[in-house]
């Protein structure tokens, strides 16, 4: 290695490496720190400047009774309402929106008609039937009645999606209104249409599972920020409601057990003496009992009964309600305590699940009802159920429908196993977003989604360890990051791009390196609490999530907002070069034999060597040799040693005392290659074997966001250095993260190796056993 | 009609029921990352897959229930014939380049898979690549695939509607 000396000022530079990247000035709307104010909307009186409600916070609600039954042999529904509207806003409203989710399926509906060709090049009869079954299929919801309280016909009309109501006289602010609906629908097969919500036949005897979501006109939402928030429901974007009570009645055939949000409220009229002695049991148990047991179950599939029950079911302050139904239920239950609460959790599956339902379905409720009461507010709610059947995985107040099951002899893959527990631990989790907070799914997909997404990957952490998480892990994450694709976390849920990477993968880590890298447990613990705490049975907005976490931490995170949320870089820190700074000891026969030392070092220049052989000029006339010819500039003179002590002299003590100090200056240059500003997480190996870690904030980049250097005062020389050790912050481009650069190999070149050995290993062995089997035959393994 | 019929009629492969709700719990994204290396001329592909989704649709092509075990030398040869007739990889004088299969393993739910295309080209220039990973059995699958030769990237995104991408023509 080459030390050149470039000056001999109070400091002296050796340059250590020479990687030199072009500068490109930042420009000012580059700033990654600018601060979010100029995007968020101006704080109000509805929304105040901390991110919590602001004093005139207010939401609208909506009070259902509902009376339904379920038609198991055409698969429909009938149902009647009667919805009472309190407008809370501070604006009359002349008409009110409801919407008619089952419109969806109409052959006129938006979703239907705006599905884009498939690739005719390999078309399957899978999607052939599916494409007909659309075709034929008459979804949607038949309105029969809208109605007023008094039962007088009201104007309206329906458009895609949504009925419009059109009020005799508009409702004023403080105003509540009640009006029916009547309404009749045909269940979606969910076996071969995708839906949120549907019927599962069993072919084998005959039954069928009902999971029932999306089925009852409910309000459009009306908030301070959207107006009525009557976007058409289209596929992706989910959805946003207002709370209120329940009061539901649902009618179906006698045989069957209901699945349901809320609390039932005549288990002496649907359930039998042995079924409530056994619920009483449950109440004190601590780990799931069967209400219904597998056998029970089973005997029940074998008949139908042709009467009819009804169960009624009340649910306070929720956004929505849903519920399932079948004679294929078995049933169990426990009372949880959980965080100063009493649940109920329970699960609803049919044979077909077993043995995996009964052993984790209710154990998985149970954990994360308590994970996410420690990060977020107790579970307030009465009830949490999982239920299986047709849909894969569907969220709703207090119950929600989960897919995986076994295979048919009862085996299950270690995939099933988790792939089932990681749903439930999702599903029921979304309880608190966006059941609880409840934010607006059809304009903001990550809101509930990412924040759920997190909290799961806390509570699968907590499971056991070593749990197969896929989303969380900062690394998992870097594929999607650097992909030229993407858009914006901040998208529109129908405009999102790599859906699942969008808004579910990358604000969970993101919000997972908040935590752990930037913001640290405590503070960030904290915060998350004050925002889950602060929306509880509210509507927050992502800039009331953006403002809460920095007013409950004091750390300004609008560069991470911004980087992380606004836009689509990604993180790749880079060691660009090291430098180490020497202190001038102002003692000349020091530093000038140091720097003839690495004079000394230099090569020689190349004709000066293949010249050394000539006989030169000089040498053969002495005479024109003269004071020059013996100068060197790098001799100490009585002068350089004078002048040296004229300024020791010059020096103060402390002063005096500073130019005797230990320390190797050191200066790492760092490049942001990837665009996103980080905190600079730097492991530092020293040549005396020890080793030290910096944590450098982010802050750091405030000067230059592209290119900046950090001084380190060493005791000792460094001997290596390496960026992010953990593989915390998403890092895309480890291979320059080292210093000196080493090589990173590719996972194909890592697999390839590890491959490789096992198989000459063994071939080896193989060759040896034999050698010693036929030493004869030595001389014809050459041919092999 | 006609075309559309007969088309039917002939990719029929085997018949899915419907796959997992995405709701929740949306895989069907397949990344890989793809290396020009110099000295071999070629691409040395790592690409991860959902092992859910894989697993879902390998047990019904082979009416049986699978696991990826990452070991089995069986089911390596199931995964090989699957994944060597997703790729389609020709080259700009229209000659068909068979990928190589290296091997697979598993971490998490995720599958690696290990191919190597060899070009015997100085350049991708020119060159198509069909990438049909699960694109067939998931409305919405999408394969992205980041290609790599020294410091110049560039990410190809296939879906059922546009399978096939041209490689750059780097240098
Ligand atoms: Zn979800």
């Amino acid at each position: 290695m080459v030390y050149r000396i470039l000056s001999t000022c109070l400091l002296s530079w050796l340059s250590l490496s020479v990687a030199q990247a072009q500068e490109i000035a930042p420009r000012y709307e580059d700033d990654p720190f600018r601060q979010l104010e100029e995007l968020l909307p101006t704080p109000n009186d509805v929304r105040a400047a901390s991110g919590a409600p602001g004093h005139r916070y207010w939401q609208q609600r909506a009070d259902y009774d509902i009376k339904v039954r379920l038609l198991e042999d055409r698969h429909a529904l009938v149902g009647e309402e009667t919805i009472t509207y309190y407008n809370r806003s501070p604006m009359p409203l002349s008409y009110l929106w409801v919407q008619l989710d089952q419109n969806r399926f109409r052959p006129d509906s938006i979703d239907r008609n705006s599905r884009v060709a498939p690739n005719f090049d390999q078309f399957y009869y899978k999607q052939l039937g599916e494409l007909l079954i659309r075709e034929d299929f008459q979804g949607g919801h038949q309105i029969t009645r809208v109605a007023d309280a008094e039962g007088a016909d009201l104007d309206h009309a329906i458009i895609g999606t949504m009925l419009r109501i059109d009020l005799p006289q508009a409702l004023a602010p403080g105003g509540k209104t009640s009006f029916q609906i009547g309404w009749t629908y045909q269940i979606v097969d969910a076996k071969r249409i995708r839906t949120r919500g549907g019927y599962e036949y069993f072919e084998e005897d005959k039954n069928t599972i009902y999971e029932i979501a999306q089925w009852f006109p409910r309000m459009v939402a009306y908030t301070d920020v959207n107006g009525w928030q009557n976007k058409q429901f289209i596929r992706r974007g989910e959805f946003t409601l207002e709370f209120g009570d329940y009061r539901v009645a649902i009618t179906a055939p006698e045989d069957h057990i209901v699945a349901s949000t809320g609390v039932l409220q005549n288990p002496e009229e649907v359930l039998t003496e042995e079924q409530r002695e056994r619920l009483k049991k449950a109440a004190e148990a601590t780990v799931p009992q069967f209400i219904v047991t597998p056998e029970e179950a089973k005997e029940n599939e074998k008949e139908k009964a042709t009467g009819e029950k009804t169960w009624v079911f009340e649910a306070e302050n929720v956004r929505d309600f849903a519920w399932a139904s079948s004679r294929k239920f078995i049933w169990d239950a426990v009372k949880h305590r959980t965080h100063g609460n009493d649940v109920w959790a329970m699960s609803y599956f049919p044979n077909e699940g077993e043995p995996l339902w009964s052993k984790y379905s209710t154990h998985a409720i149970m954990h994360t009802l308590d994970v996410y009461s420690k990060f977020t507010f107790p579970y307030p709610y009465p009830v949490a159920i999982s239920v299986n059947g047709p849909v894969g995985g569907m969220e709703y107040p207090m119950i929600c429908f989960n897919g995986p099951r076994p295979e048919k002899d009862g085996t299950y893959t270690k995939r099933t196993k988790y792939g089932l527990i990681t749903v439930i631990i999702h599903e029921v989790g979304h309880n608190y977003f966006p059941m609880i907070v409840n934010s607006d799914e059809r304009q903001w997909t990550w809101i509930d989604e990412g924040i759920n997404s997190f909290l799961q990957f806390l509570a699968e952490r907590e499971w056991e360890p070593d749990y197969p998480s896929r989303r969380g892990p900062a690394r998992n994450m870097v594929p999607y990051m650097v992909s030229t694709d993407q858009v914006p976390i901040m998208t529109n849920s129908e405009s999102i791009l790599q859906f699942g990477h969008n808004a579910y993968g990358k604000p969970a880590t993101a919000l997972n390196i908040l935590r752990e890298t930037i913001m640290g447990r405590e503070l960030f613990d904290f915060a998350f609490k004050e925002f889950s705490r602060r929306w509880m049975f509210k509507r927050p907005e992502p800039g009331d999530f953006f403002r809460t976490m920095e007013d409950a931490s004091s750390v300004d995170l609008d560069w991470f907002w911004r980087g992380w949320f606004y836009t689509t870089n990604h993180v790749d820190l880079a060691i660009e070069g090291v430098r180490l700074l020497d202190l001038d000891t102002l003692d000349p026969d020091i530093e000038k034999a140091e720097d003839k030392a690495a004079r000394d070092l230099e090569p020689e220049d190349i004709t000066e060597e293949r010249n050394s052989d000539l006989k030169k000029r000089t040498e053969r006339f002495p005479e024109l040799v003269d004071f020059y010819n013996h100068y060197d500039p790098l001799d100490v003179t009585v002068k350089d040693r004078e002048e040296a002590k004229r300024l020791l002299e010059a020096l103060n003590d402390d002063e005096r005392a500073l130019l005797k100090t230990q320390r190797l200056f050191y200066a790492i240059d760092f490049r942001n290659v990837g665009g996103l500003v980080m905190p600079i997480l730097l492991k530092i190996k020293y040549e005396n074997g020890s080793e030290e870690f910096l944590r450098l904030p982010a802050e750091i980049w405030r000067s230059n966001s592209q290119k900046i250097s950090k001084l380190i005062l060493a005791k000792d020389r460094i001997k290596s250095l390496q960026l992010d050790p953990q593989w915390e912050t998403a890092d895309a481009d480890v291979e320059n993260n080292h210093w000196p650069s080493r090589p990173v190999k590719s996972r194909f070149r890592l697999f390839k190796d590890k491959i490789k050995n096992p198989m000459r290993e063994a071939r080896e062995e193989k060759d040896k056993a034999k050698e010693e089997e036929e030493p004869e035959k030595e001389a014809s393994k050459e041919d092999a | 009609m006609r075309r559309f019929l007969k088309l039917a009629g002939i990719a029929l492969v085997f018949v899915v029921s419907a796959p997992p709700q995405a709701w929740g719990h949306p895989h069907h994204v397949s990344v890989g990352m793809a290396d020009w290396i110099e000295e071999t001329q070629s691409i040395e592909m790592a690409l991860n897959v959902s092992v859910i989704d894989l697993e879902e649709v390998l047990s019904k092509r082979q009416k049986r229930a699978l696991e990826l075990d990452g070991k089995s030398k069986e089911i390596e040869k199931v995964l090989q014939k699957y994944f060597l007739s997703c790729f389609r990889i020709e080259r700009a004088d229209k000659v068909a380049i068979v990928p190589k299969w290296i091997g697979y393993e598993i971490e998490d739910d995720a599958a690696w898979i290990y191919l190597e295309i060899p070009f015997g080209r100085p350049s991708m220039k020119g060159c198509k690549i069909y990438h049909g990973v699960l694109i067939q059995e998931f409305e919405e699958q999408v394969n992205l695939l980041h290609v790599k030769r020294g410091k110049q990237r560039k990410t190809l995104k296939f879906r059922k509607r546009d399978p096939w991408q041209k490689l750059p023509a780097w240098h």
